[in-house]
């Protein structure tokens, strides 16, 4: 299976502090990889590495066939990206922030940004500054969804979620994982919870200080560990790496 | 180019408010710029309309700095948060629709304003064309200068403390080489108690600003265009510092002054045995220049000079350029420094201005404030040593001058009568007021100037005058510009300065002529100014410009030696 997301040996340093370490990842096209690791991990350095949003200090990642530092417009057309960090236009509605959105995207599939702003109940009116984190982690999941990209990039998309809009925004990302036009949707997550991705993710990698500690499927891993579930199995596995 | 009106379309969506208050503050000023002329004469509504401008003028500035950051950075180009980062809009897209914004509200639009303006003060189209683009060239450093303030910062408060920053350092870095050239031995001595060199007509050669204006909007351009496309603050302040050393590096070698004036010296100036110098040995004096109470290394050597051969309507400023003098046996001595321009007697000894005004004016008798002999320049400057010298000890004095001329047209006479005008060109005076007081006559006007950097010639000045054709006798006025000034003195309700040399753009004002001037000491009394003097007395409006120089040598046998250092 082709990857989707391909890096080498790629760091980034803070000053003294080694972020992302010689991290070596593999993401296959196609899959739903859950990156987990504990706060401070370097999970969001690692996505804004692979967003172009920081430039490596070494090292090199390559996104949808793209060296992650020449990410053009053209290959964003073709990736979403939502984030806790990301600071969202405040001043704009989600009607206004789609219609913002909508010309930049030749995909643009507006019976399916429609049907999910139904899915996801979201109101059209109200500024995006004035409603509550999940209402404004829909928006812009559904910002990023509504143009069918092939990558979906999301930092910490649940953090501080509730249960009823965390289990909306999976099930969401399962229905539009499972494909209906022909091309496979990848989905690249982070958390620093186990418990989010259980349900979601077909790939489970483990970083911590920076380092890729494991990457491979759930099914090896439950088959591996059984009779150990995803949780007990995450949990033994970092007691080992720490 | 779909995209490009789209972000704009945003932009304007977003930022509505300050664009509408910036249109209503630019349209507004422009508004009590062109009424505050017609009020020159009712002192409680200029008053009003001057706190107007100068509140307008405030919201203005303030509108400049907010509404340039607020609109770029409505994209951000600092930081990994912003949303825009990850979404497919091509960096070029983004900043065309940020100069298509910027520069449709921040220059286009004033500049129209101002177009209407002159329009309105009917001054001529290509005048017009040519102040639009001095004004729209200006606007775009201004707005370019911000922008790129504006993308290296990610908020209006980190682009407030940078603008803070910049001005600050600035102000410390122009202090500090002040400091360093006042702590060099005699810098301010040698260059305000003596002339370090006379000005020359090149001095007025606009093509070195024309030229760093354009080269900063260049390197400007370059700085965002690394910025929007990197949005490495890194690479795109080490491209503008590159860019600015080269700008200076351009300016520095910069060799065809396309833009300098054209000035041709009179064909009656132009033989060499027109226009002489000649000057009595005898009257040679000696002083010690101070400056603030202090002695000062100088000793400037003063002689009276004549010049002989000044056309009628003309009058000429005479300027030490170089000078030696040589004794026998004795190494010639050079002088140390050049002089000041000043009027030396022409033919009389009278104080050539008054002269060549009172030839013009074709009258006897001529009020005015202004000495009554010409003045005796420099004509060896010493440095060290009591100047004096041995009484005895003399030499055979060379020096080098430069004698800059100066031309006296009648731009206009008028009767004074409200409501009459004159309109020449860019030109144009509206006598709107005639108000007599005991002894004195005011007179209220509306005059409007408008000058370009691309004009290539030298600005004239203007000044003003009462004829009494048949009493032969004449006034000089004092005129008071009632358009406030720029800067601070805009926060005044109104200014009382008067620039009567043409200043660059557009300038519409209110006059408040003053008859006779009231300051200073008029050499001859100013004549009655009764009821029958002003029945028969005439407005002369005079202008006057510099019209090139010539050099011319002199020599004095049996000069003074000065003392040796």
């Amino acid at each position: 299976m082709p990857a989707a997301i391909e890096s080498v040996d790629l760091s980034r340093r803070f000053r003294r502090v080694e972020a992302v370490d010689a991290l070596n990842l593999q993401v296959p096209a196609g899959s739903i990889f859950g990156l987990v690791g504990p706060n401070g991990a370097g999970k969001t350095t690692t996505i804004k590495l692979l967003m172009n949003l920081v430039r490596p200090t070494r090292g090199s990642a390559v996104v949808l066939g793209t060296d992650s530092r020449r990410l053009a417009p053209r290959d964003l057309q073709r990736i979403g990206y939502v984030s806790e960090n990301q600071r969202l236009p405040g001043w704009m509605t989600p009607a206004s922030l789609l219609a913002y959105c909508r010309p930049f995207y030749p995909t643009w599939d507006e019976a399916l940004c429609r049907k999910l702003q139904a899915d996801l109940d979201l109101p059209s009116n109200a500024r995006l500054r004035t409603m509550s984190r999940g209402m404004r982690m829909k928006t812009a999941l559904l910002a990023s969804l509504a143009y069918r990209p092939e990558l979906v990039v999301l930092d910490e998309p649940f953090s501080g979620l509730d249960p009823l809009v965390r289990d909306e925004l999976i099930r969401v990302l399962l229905e539009l994982g499972a494909g209906d036009n022909g091309r496979p949707l990848t989905v690249f997550v982070s958390s620093h919870d186990i418990q989010d991705l259980e349900r979601l993710a077909n790939w489970i990698g483990f970083i911590d200080r920076g380092r890729l500690i494991f990457a491979e499927p759930v099914a090896s891993l439950l088959v591996r560990y059984s009779p150990l579930s995803l949780r007990e199995i995450f949990v033994t596995l970092a007691r080992r790496a720490s | 180019m779909r995209l490009i009106v789209h972000c704009v379309a945003a932009d304007i969506r977003r930022r509505w408010p300050v664009i509408a208050a910036w249109i209503v503050v630019v349209a507004g000023a422009a508004i009590v710029d062109g009424i505050r002329p017609f009020l020159a004469s009712d002192v409680r509504v200029l008053n009003l309309a001057g706190a107007v401008g100068s509140l307008l003028w405030l919201a203005e500035l303030l509108l400049l700095f907010v509404l340039t950051a607020v609109v770029v950075q409505t994209h951000p180009l600092v930081g990994s948060d912003a949303f825009w980062m990850t979404r497919p809009i091509a960096p070029r897209t983004l900043l065309v629709s940020k100069l298509v914004l910027l520069g449709a509200v921040m220059v286009a639009f004033p500049v129209l304003v101002e177009i209407v303006l002159m329009a309105a003060y009917e001054v001529p189209a290509r005048q017009i064309a040519l102040v639009a683009a001095d004004t729209a060239l200006t606007r775009t450093v201004i707005v370019v200068l911000l922008m790129t303030a504006a993308a290296l910062t990610q908020n209006l408060s980190r682009f407030a403390v940078l603008c803070a920053s910049a001005i600050g350092a600035l102000a410390i870095l122009i202090a500090i080489v002040l400091t360093i050239e006042m702590s060099r031995a005699d810098f301010a001595t040698a260059t305000l108690a003596v002339s370090p060199g006379p000005s020359t007509l090149a001095d007025q050669d606009p093509t070195d600003a024309f030229l760093w204006n354009l080269l900063v909007v260049v390197v400007g351009f370059a700085v965002l265009a690394v910025q929007y496309r990197t949005r490495s603050r890194l690479r795109a302040v080490t491209v503008g510092v590159a860019g600015v050393l080269m700008a200076s590096a351009i300016v520095h070698v910069w060799r065809w002054p396309f833009l300098q004036p054209r000035v041709e010296v009179p064909a009656w100036a132009a033989g060499a045995s027109a226009l002489r110098l000649s000057a009595d040995p005898n009257s040679t004096d000696s002083r010690e220049e101070g400056m603030f109470g202090r002695r000062t290394p100088w000793t400037t050597i003063h002689a009276r000079v004549h010049l002989t051969g000044v056309e009628r309507g003309w009058s000429a400023t005479v300027a030490l350029l170089n000078a030696s003098i040589q004794s026998e046996g004795r190494a010639a001595v050079k002088t140390a420094r050049a002089g000041f321009p000043v009027q030396v007697p022409v033919d009389a000894n009278e104080f050539p201005t008054r002269v060549a005004v009172r030839d013009l004016l074709g009258v006897q008798r001529l009020a005015e404030s202004l000495p009554a002999k010409g003045e005796s320049p420099v004509v060896f400057v010493a440095r060290g040593g009591d100047g004096r010298g041995s009484p005895r000890a003399t030499g055979v004095y060379h020096g080098f001058f430069r004698i800059t001329l100066t031309r006296y047209d009648v731009e206009a006479t008028l009767p004074l009568t409200a409501g009459v005008s004159h309109l020449d060109g860019p030109y144009r005076i509206v006598l709107d007021d005639i108000e007599r007081t005991r002894g004195a006559v005011t007179l209220f006007a509306r005059e409007s100037r408008a000058r370009s950097s691309f004009d290539r010639t030298l600005p004239w000045a203007y000044d003003f005058y009462l004829r009494n054709r048949v009493k032969g006798e004449a006034l000089a006025g004092s005129a008071i510009d009632v358009r406030e000034g720029p800067f601070l003195s805009r926060l005044l309700p109104f200014g009382i300065a008067y620039g009567p040399v043409e200043s660059g753009g557009f300038i519409a004002r209110g006059l408040m002529m003053r008859f006779p001037q009231g300051y200073g000491a008029p050499e001859e009394s100013a004549p009655a100014v009764d009821d029958a003097w002003i029945a028969d007395a005439e407005l002369v409006i005079v202008r006057t410009r510099r019209e090139g120089s010539v050099q011319r040598e002199l020599d004095i046998p049996d000069f003074p030696l000065p003392a040796d250092p």
